[in-house]
């Protein structure tokens, strides 16, 4: 399990979390890695708590759902409480939304604040990409996948509508994470 | 009147009704059909579910039939003309399965105009179960589940299938051959969705439970219960309550 | 016999597909042309996509008013020629039963895609293997069909190519039995560059409803060719001329049905062994589960204990003859399941081998440290 990277993506339903998880999925697939992802959402689209789970291994996996995840990406609060348990102690690493999460203080594992939600709102005008601009922050910090296979499954998987739009959120979102100091 | 029409029987069939159930004369009426409009019958497909009016094409017609369950002859049609455009796809079958277990089929295939024409043997009763009440069966009558008589309203079939959109229907008597006939042939030749319902008493056992002591009592009774629609705007609006209007019925 | 090869509909090579994806462009593959289907969780994707998918490639879709509407007009479609399959999850594959009934009894090939979930009722709409026992005893009457438990994205797609071959050769309603867990999972998926297709096979003028052997399968004409079918799901003869009242005719019909699967498990039935030659304690699985059970076999290998896994591809016909070689060689057999013991019990039917059962039916899938506990505990 040493060579596979769990990552957990949560929130509640409507911020795009499935999409985030299938971006970054793809993304693992085009550079040739072993990858699954799964999301689990409940009969309700809107508002219900929602996780997107993608696993990345060097080998084939045959339980392709998160154990133990390396990665917790949390964009709600409710979500952040339930999965933060599932992060490996110590050396798990979570990203949350600094304007959504409150991380909890006797948390052990690595905690990195971005504010995906506020500066999406604040540079693209709305709250909507903040996923892309969170997932974007969290591979330009941390690294499951290339900035340029991000950039590159975002060209090809967007709606035309929204192309533009989700490709300067990605931009946004890796300047956010290159602020972040340190390895992750 | 083509005399033909026996040409269409699946040799060796006995026809299996009662006697004088009026399914027996519906039968002849859709051959008739079938014969003046000249269609190819290997061409021609007869869907029927359960009970008496299923049996009127399966096995009786010598075409491709398909027999299915209680209430659902309308979508395995659809199925079968919407896999093969080319097939002539009517549904014969009984009030029962077309109406009370099978309505919800029917109503949306009116909705969405699918392209079958359904003739429905309405004997106001569930026959071949032993007589017990249906969605048709009139106001009063007895059956072996209202044994103190009906206390629920019947549908008016053409009007249900015209309210949910169906684009042409039609309702005679089945002693009614010469219209009935007719309103086959249009309903058969007009593209979307057709109905024709054919009051087709039942004497055995609706007729019976109800003291109709022979067959031409059962068909005195039907008729009763009947008004020629063109008939119906010289009377009174209360003098028509409970009457079935024969006729052709369209949607614009 | 009709066995013909076609080109893939898909460019051959890797593609990162959903499982609903997959199911879809496996049906596409399968040359199916004609899908009637009504919206249910979790395999509303399947339905969404099919809507796209099907018409690009000149099948016909339609969403009916609901699941009866659906299986029955792929009967319909299907005797009128085209490969027919319909998509629901537990409710909806309870309201399909007497439809099933319908085609096992008429021989119509048919693909109904069951994306299982827990239940029970409107329970819980997602994760779970609630429908294994109602796949084999679901529609009355007792006459066996085919099941097949697929496990990755790349057995939903080859699994329902197969699905549909089965389908036209044995002349019946093949239930594909996935989950929520798979069918909403993202996995690679090789695209071959060929197909193998069974195709019906025709043989005018013969009964279509009859053979000579006791388990055959009768040639399969279509409506529209001059044969004057006379198709009914009431007892029959080989003309299809109802018999209701004939003890004989029903004893060949329905033992000819029955023989035509029971007699052939080991050319359907399908199972694969990992890590059995040595193994002391077997995990018998099937569907994702298998999945789970697979990694707890692997780590406990790692821990030197002699653990092995048979899956079972095929839920029915059961493999009973694979599960009974494997019960005389282990002490043991557990058997988990999304539900709350369902297979276990045929298996247990199966071999006179000690059986444990290992049932999660909360709406979640099985973890693998649950199945190493749970094999933990079986041999203590």
């Amino acid at each position: 399990m040493t060579e596979s990277k769990q990552i957990l993506l949560c929130g509640v339903g409507g911020q795009g979390i499935v999409t985030a998880g299938g971006l970054l999925g793809s993304a693992a697939f085009a550079e040739g890695r072993h990858v699954s992802g799964t999301s689990s959402y409940g009969a309700a689209a809107r508002g219900g708590e929602c996780r997107a789970e993608v696993v990345i291994s060097a080998l084939p996996v045959a339980f392709p759902f998160v154990t133990t995840a390396d990665l917790l990406v949390a964009l709600s609060q409710s979500a952040y409480d339930r999965y933060l348990g599932w992060t490996a102690e110590s050396s798990g690493v979570v990203f949350y939304d600094t304007l959504l999460v409150s991380p909890a203080v006797t948390a052990t594992q690595r905690h990195i604040g971005i504010s995906a939600t506020q500066s999406t709102e604040e540079v693209l005008g709305s709250r909507l990409g903040a996923n892309i601009v969170m997932l974007a922050a969290v591979v330009e910090a941390s690294g499951p996948v290339g900035k340029d296979s991000l950039v590159k499954v975002i060209s090809e998987r967007s709606p035309d509508r929204f192309r533009d739009r989700n490709l300067r959120a990605a931009k946004l979102g890796f300047s956010l994470g290159s602020q972040v100091p340190g390895d992750c | 009147m083509s005399a033909g029409w026996r040409k269409y029987l699946r040799p060796g069939v006995t026809l299996p009704f009662c006697p004088g159930c009026g399914h027996r004369l519906l039968l002849k009426h859709i051959l008739v059909a079938v014969d003046e409009l000249g269609l190819d019958f290997d061409q021609m497909l007869f869907v029927s579910g359960i009970g008496c009016g299923g049996w009127i094409p399966s096995p009786c017609f010598n075409s491709d039939t398909l027999h299915c369950l209680h209430g659902r002859a309308v979508p395995f049609a659809i199925g079968a003309k919407r896999a093969n455009p080319k097939l002539t796809t009517v549904v014969v079958s009984g009030d029962g399965d077309l109406v009370d277990i099978g309505g919800n089929h029917l109503i949306h295939a009116a909705r969405r105009d699918e392209d079958i024409t359904v003739i429905c043997a309405n004997n106001m009763n569930y026959g071949m179960t032993g007589g017990q009440v249906c969605s048709t069966t009139p106001l009063g009558a007895t059956t072996h589940t209202t044994p103190r008589g009906n206390t629920t309203r019947p549908f008016d079939l053409c009007a249900l299938v015209r309210g949910a959109g169906g684009k042409y229907a039609a309702r005679y008597l089945v002693t009614q051959g010469d219209a009935l006939v007719a309103a086959i042939k249009r309903a058969i030749q007009m593209p979307g969705f057709t109905f024709v319902e054919a009051l087709s008493p039942c004497p055995t056992q609706f007729g019976r439970q109800n003291r109709m002591d022979s067959i031409k009592e059962a068909y005195r009774y039907t008729e009763a219960m009947t008004l020629p629609r063109e008939l119906a705007s010289s009377r009174e609006a209360r003098d028509t309550v409970g009457l079935l209007l024969t006729g052709e019925f369209e949607n614009d | 016999m009709a066995w013909r090869t076609v080109s893939s509909t898909l460019p051959p090579g890797r593609i990162y597909l959903s499982g609903a994806d997959a199911i879809v462009e496996g049906a596409v593959a399968a040359r199916c042309g004609f899908f009637a289907g009504y919206p249910i969780t979790p395999t509303t994707e399947v339905l969404e996509r099919i809507a796209v998918r099907f018409p690009e490639e000149g099948a016909a879709f339609m969403q009916m008013e609901d699941e009866i509407a659906s299986v029955c007009s792929c009967i319909g479609a299907s005797w009128a020629g085209v490969k027919a399959m319909t998509v629901t999850s537990g409710p909806g594959f309870s309201l399909m039963q007497e439809g099933i009934g319908h085609a096992i009894m008429t021989e119509a090939p048919l693909v109904v895609v069951d994306g299982q979930r827990a239940g029970p009722s409107t329970g819980q709409v997602t994760v779970g293997a609630g429908d294994v026992m109602q796949a084999r005893w679901g529609t009355h009457g007792g006459i066996p069909t085919i099941a097949l438990a697929p496990w990755s994205v790349q057995e939903l797609y080859d699994g329902t190519i197969r699905a549909f071959n089965l389908a036209e050769q044995y002349r019946l309603p093949v239930l594909f039995m996935a989950e929520a867990a798979t069918t909403h999972l993202n996995e690679p998926l090789e695209i071959p560059s060929e197909v193998q297709l069974f195709e019906r096979d025709k043989n005018p003028g013969q009964p279509p409803f009859g053979t000579e052997s006791p388990d055959g399968v009768p040639p399969m004409p279509s409506f529209g060719e001059g044969e004057k079918l006379l198709v009914t799901a009431s007892t029959h003869n080989s003309w299809g001329f109802r018999r209701t009242a004939d003890p004989a005719t029903e004893r060949i019909l329905t033992s000819r049905l029955f023989n035509k699967v029971m007699m052939h498990v080991s050319d359907i039935a399908e199972v694969e062994e990992y890590y059995l030659d040595d193994a002391e304690l077997a995990v018998v699985a099937y569907g994702f589960t298998a999945r789970s059970a697979l990694a707890a076999v692997e780590q406990l290998r790692q821990e030197g204990q002699k653990v092995g896994l048979l899956r079972l591809k095929t839920l029915w016909p059961f493999p009973a003859e694979d599960v009974a070689r494997i019960g005389e060689r282990v002490k043991t057999i557990v058997v988990p399941e999304m539900n709350l013991g369902q297979l276990v019990h045929v298996v247990s039917a199966s071999t006179r081998c000690r059986v444990v059962a290992y049932n999660q039916m909360d709406g979640t899938v099985i973890y693998p440290s649950a199945i190493t506990e749970s094999i933990r505990n079986a041999c203590s």
